[in-house]
């Protein structure tokens, strides 16, 4: 069973013709989860099937609409308060993810939504990127030792940045995934090929890499709760870099030593969204893939997009073992859980007994009929 | 048990979901039949959410969620507060096809009244005393604009009263006039008046903005003050008590500022309630 979000994105005119108020509760539902009402809103704006949609239904991609155009206008306001910062860094100061999608000027990018600034840079120049982030106002906030530890030792970013006025986050990254993984992907082609943008001190990767990244991001990690926007995400990705061609993708697939990945897109992407890929591209892709996998990956992404399958919830514990398996092998992952888990207790403990404290101090006494 | 149910509370409609009956009981002494729905509707349904306990936890708190956002947990005696400041969370978070001013608002033969102002202002009370003296309650929180026609849409709901409120109001009408009195929340002692039946049947009808009026109580002064605000200022302070104007931006701008242009603005500060309703009922 498809989620009725993703059958809207698949096929909008037949969506819209078919669906009941009971299909377009849960679509509103799960777009808002998804965080795709505003996607959805030029989606059906550019299909010119706006209007045909019930009242209802264009209040929330409206609203989702005019959050997304607050937030583009958020995001320039805080590039140009941080050029200057990085005018002179000598290296390249690359911006991943949303916020390269929405610089790039990438169709997809309308609408879109997203949480923080990711910024890759050299893993030489790391400490330099991290001291210009703070003259610039960004400072890390409350996180447990372990988990700064964690980011530090075994991941591929900075633990996040915020702006102690404006509350803007920032992920500084030294690569696209942890470094704790087997897998090798190499992050300096996508230092080397990135493309500055005109006038700024940043550079956005290529549409090819771009595309690559959001595979890695979506096939090699352990999160499903925004499964649908991420495979939207990957679809129109995959469109945009078919403008410079497929032997493009492959070829930064192989530069970044992530053919398992793009493979298992291309696969899904053919099953989702009837994407047309070479007989030739697949096969240059295919001996990376696990062989597993190969299989199984449809079959779990069923699993999990179907609450009512009986293997819906051993797919998510599925997911998020493989997930943490690519991530950090099973020795990290071993000792990740167990000390995990008991900085998980000990802090519940401490939360607990602030919260109680903090209870007793805001609780004001009955003021009212005495 | 989980109890499920739906608020066509116009112009948004909540699917419910509760574990046990307690919550469900007290909504049906707040919310008349036609809004507060058994059956499944067939109208779309805006804003799901659970305000269930977690089977896993050791704890008797329930957890008010609207998809994955989480709200707030509560213990039982305070389901319905937290209900209600739930659902104007939900619509203060989410909506922006209106702009949202945290007023209240009031129509009595097609005058309105918008009546913004921050907490311990009065708001609320002046807004139970009106609408207890033939006004028509559209909304004790949410004042939404329409930035496509500049007319202003009903949110009924029940109004919450703090404190000393539900003593004025006890005191000037009946005992128990403010009902599911929930002692004890972090503002204090919290009491519901129900809308009138007006304000019920005419839950589905806009009305053009006319008034608004900044009410401040303060037992200190001698003399009302009742006078006008520069249409500048107005804009301004009716700013600062939008919960989206910096989200709609241009929208919000151009909305508040057609407002402001069709609203005349008035200063309210009095320790005489009386004197404080005649002088709003004189308002033509």
């Amino acid at each position: 069973m498809i989620p009725v979000c993703l059958q809207l994105l698949q096929n909008p005119a037949q969506f819209i013709q078919e669906a009941s108020a009971e299909c377009w509760t849960d679509f509103i539902h799960q777009a808002r989860e998804q965080a795709l009402l505003g996607s959805c809103y030029f989606l059906l704006q550019d299909a010119g099937l706006y209007q045909s949609i019930p009242d209802k239904v264009k209040t929330h991609l409206y609203s989702g609409y005019i959050y997304a155009q607050k937030q583009k206008v958020s995001l320039i306001k805080e590039m140009l308060k941080l050029e200057p910062f990085f005018k002179d860094a000598p290296y390249p100061c690359v911006l991943l993810k949303g916020c390269a999608y929405r610089l790039t000027e990438l169709g997809m990018s309308r609408g879109r939504v997203f949480s923080d600034i990711d910024i890759l840079v050299p893993q030489e120049q790391f400490p330099d990127a991290l001291l210009r982030l703070n003259e610039a106002g960004f400072i890390e906030f409350g996180m447990s030792d372990y988990d700064r530890r964690y980011y530090l030792r075994w991941s591929h970013q900075h633990p996040p940045l915020v702006h102690y006025l404006r509350g803007v986050s920032i992920d500084l990254h030294h690569h696209i995934y942890p470094v704790s993984s087997n897998e090798n992907i190499l992050i300096e082609p996508l230092l080397r090929q990135s493309i500055p943008l005109a006038g700024s001190s940043f550079a956005v990767p290529t549409k090819a890499l771009m595309f690559v990244h959001a595979c890695v991001h979506l096939f090699y990690q352990d999160e499903t709760h925004k499964l649908v926007k991420d495979l939207w995400d990957l679809y129109q990705l995959f469109q945009d870099a078919m403008s410079e061609g497929e032997l493009q993708i492959v070829q930064a697939a192989t530069d970044l030593n992530a053919q398992a990945a793009v493979y298992y897109a291309f696969d899904v992407l053919a099953w989702l969204f009837k994407i047309d890929v070479s007989a030739q591209a697949i096969a240059q892709l295919k001996p990376f893939a696990n062989h597993s996998q190969r299989r199984s990956m449809r079959w779990l992404l069923a699993q999990l997009f179907d609450p009512t399958s009986s293997w819906h919830r051993l797919a998510h514990v599925w997911w998020m073992i493989r997930g943490h398996l690519l991530k950090m092998g099973p020795m990290t992952l071993l000792y990740h859980s167990i000390a995990k888990s008991a900085e998980q207790f000990r802090e519940r403990r401490i939360h607990s007994a602030q919260q109680r404290e903090q209870d007793a101090l805001t609780k004001p006494k009955d003021a009212g009929i005495q | 048990m989980t109890t499920s149910f739906v608020l066509a509370s116009a112009p948004f409609n909540f699917q419910v979901n509760t574990s046990g009956h307690t919550l469900f009981d007290q909504l049906k002494q707040l919310y008349p039949h036609s809004v507060l729905q058994t059956t499944p509707t067939n109208d779309i349904i805006d804003f799901q959410i659970d305000f269930k306990k977690n089977w896993l936890s050791l704890s008797q708190s329930y957890a008010f969620k609207l998809g994955q956002h989480h709200f707030r947990m509560t213990d039982k005696p305070q389901l319905l507060s937290v209900f209600e400041w739930g659902l104007n969370w939900a619509v203060s978070s989410y909506q922006n096809r209106y702009l949202c001013i945290h007023a209240a608002v009031l129509e009595k033969n097609g005058i309105s009244l918008i009546l913004p102002a921050p907490p311990g202002s009065g708001k609320s009370t002046l807004c139970a005393l009106l609408m207890l003296t033939g006004w028509r309650l559209l909304s004790d929180e949410h004042c939404l604009v329409d930035p496509e026609t500049g007319l202003i849409w009903p949110f009924v709901r029940p109004i919450s009263l703090k404190n000393r409120s539900i003593a004025v109001l006890n005191q000037r009408f009946s005992a128990n006039i403010v009902q599911c009195i929930v002692p004890d929340t972090f503002k204090g002692t919290i009491g519901y008046l129900p809308p009138t039946a007006e304000s019920w049947q005419l839950m589905h009808q806009p009305i053009q903005p006319s008034y608004v009026i900044f009410p401040k109580y303060n037992a200190d002064i001698t003399a009302t003050e009742f006078s006008g605000i520069e249409q500048s200022q107005l804009f301004m302070q009716l700013a600062v008590n939008c919960f989206n104007y910096t989200v709609l931006a241009e929208v919000g701008f151009e909305t508040l500022g057609r407002l402001v242009k069709q609203v005349v603005g008035i200063r309210l500060e009095y320790a005489n309630t009386d004197e404080a309703l005649q002088l709003i009922a004189e308002l033509d």
